[in-house]
């Protein structure tokens, strides 16, 4: 009777700690993805800045600019949909890099003040943001280990709780950089 | 490593010589003084001990104390002699080798870092111990960067004979060149050293997720990672930083730890031999200066310009 009083009581500590640790792996990913979506933002908020202050010395890049204010139009309107807006934010980082290369070709404007800390604090956003998806994505390999391990997978599938998919970069992104290419657009 | 801005050796030579002469002239001069002194207890105890008591007629017991008395005074003058000489060599060479590094730097040769400086790191359990002491504290600007640095010995317990060594090493304290607001901590992973998965195990369950899971797995397999912001935790650890925390970890054999809190990094490397070692007898040629002291401050300043805590980003200024 003791025994058996124990091997209950051990298997309902179990399903306790399986639950509660599932719950809290899942509201860090939650977290996780809430800090790139504030580290995004912040991005946002840099580029009608940098696009008003590139275009007073770039005319050149006039399209490129459009397609950047373009983008993150775009970003934004794409928030509810996860996988959308991180192809839209993809799309605009690539941008970005073509026109921070670009603007090499403009001395004036490499010499401006305000350019180069918009270009600093663009350059830390960046990392932080590189940061955030680290974070994102060891947060998810956390949940997605407690999901499929033994016996935390069996709470799991009662809950209903799946594995989710890591923040991965594009297939054009995990090419080499051809830098000639680059100073050519 | 990066060391393109620091001054080369044939840089720091030509600001050193004349220093250098002096000090090796007043060495050469203390070598006299030195053996004169010694000659004279040589002399008390050959010739006037005896003389004492055949001349004199004083008992023996007293003609030796006598001739104690007397050796211990000129020792005592001779180690006073070598205490201060040792004082004005690591004194003179070093802030004149310092100063080619930056020309707001001090040096303390008998000073170390403060305790509470040490804890705000939280990177060695010094919060418990009551006994710091150490030497060769440098401090002030490097290229707009305040540094602090020291060699420290920390003890808990006030009795000597019952005090338990904590720390014994080297000590760095500096600006971090990104702004963030959390506290991260680099330590030693003894536990998944000693007992493997389990030991991963254990940390994850009682860091209450604090614990950093890092990309690198030799990073990993290295230290253990606590935090109070994840994002800032990787944040500051980018792959690269990571290489160079390895890289200066392959080159201390008792390991390092390293704390970012307030702005600041705290590096704290083990080692059990001081920074600066000068004996009085090692005339201070142009080779013993480059070995003894400048290698020494080089790799200081060499370990800031690595991390590029020299460099502020945008968002620091």
């Amino acid at each position: 009777m003791v025994i058996l009083l124990v091997i209950f009581g051990i298997i309902a500590v179990t399903i306790v700690f399986s639950y509660n640790n599932l719950i809290n792996k899942k509201n860090r990913v939650d977290q996780a993805y809430g800090s790139i979506d504030v580290m995004l933002k912040k991005r946002q908020d840099l580029i009608p800045n940098l696009v008003a202050t590139v275009q007073e010395y770039a005319e050149h890049e006039k399209g490129l600019l459009t397609d950047v204010t373009e983008l993150r139009s775009q970003a934004i309107k794409d928030e509810g949909d996860t996988a959308k807006r991180f192809e839209d934010e993809a799309a605009l980082t690539q941008k970005l890099r073509t026109l921070m290369v670009n603007v090499e070709n403009y001395p004036n404007l490499k010499a401006n003040t305000n350019f180069l800390q918009l270009q600093g604090t663009l350059h830390e956003v960046e990392e932080q943001i590189s940061a955030a998806r680290r974070a994102y994505n060891a947060s998810i390999l956390d949940l997605n280990n407690a999901v499929e391990m033994f016996p935390s997978n069996i709470i799991a599938k009662e809950m209903k709780l799946t594995t989710k998919e890591m923040f991965e970069i594009p297939d054009e992104e995990r090419q080499n950089v051809n830098v000639k290419e680059l100073f050519k657009n | 490593m990066s060391d393109k801005s620091l001054p080369t050796f044939e840089e720091v030579k030509s600001q050193i010589e004349d220093t250098a002469a002096n000090l090796d002239a007043q060495r050469i001069k203390g070598m006299k003084y030195n053996r004169k002194n010694r000659m004279i207890v040589f002399f008390l105890a050959i010739v006037v001990f005896p003389l004492s008591i055949f001349v004199f007629s004083w008992d023996i017991i007293t003609g030796i104390f006598a001739v104690m008395i007397s050796g211990l005074s000129v020792l005592y003058f001779v180690s006073e002699f070598d205490y201060q000489y040792r004082y004005d060599v690591k004194y003179g060479m070093v802030t004149a080798i310092l100063d080619c590094f930056s020309s707001e730097l001090l040096y303390y040769p008998e000073n170390s870092m403060l305790l509470d400086v040490v804890n705000r790191g939280q990177i060695i359990r010094s919060w418990y111990s009551d006994n710091v002491d150490g030497e060769d504290y440098i401090k002030g600007y490097y290229n707009g960067n305040y540094i602090q640095f020291s060699s420290l010995v920390i003890k808990r317990g006030l009795n000597g004979h019952n005090s338990i060594g904590v720390f014994r090493g080297r000590y760095l304290v500096c600006e971090f060149n990104k702004e963030f607001d959390s506290h991260t901590l680099v330590l030693e992973d003894s536990l998944e050293k000693h007992l493997g998965f389990f030991g991963q195990s254990i940390q994850d369950f009682v860091s209450n997720g604090k614990l950093v899971r890092l990309e690198n797995a030799d990073f990993e397999r290295r230290f253990v990672t606590y935090t109070t912001d994840q994002v800032e935790a990787r944040y500051i650890l980018s792959p690269s930083f990571m290489e160079k925390l390895m890289e200066l970890d392959d080159k201390y054999d008792d390991g390092i730890s390293a704390g970012f809190r307030n702005g600041n990094m705290h590096l704290a490397m083990k080692t059990k031999q001081p920074l600066i070692q000068y004996e009085n007898d090692y005339p201070l040629t142009m080779e013993a200066i480059q070995y003894r002291f400048y290698e020494p401050i080089y790799q200081i300043f060499n370990l800031i310009e690595t991390f590029e805590m020299n460099q502020k980003l945008w968002s620091k200024q």
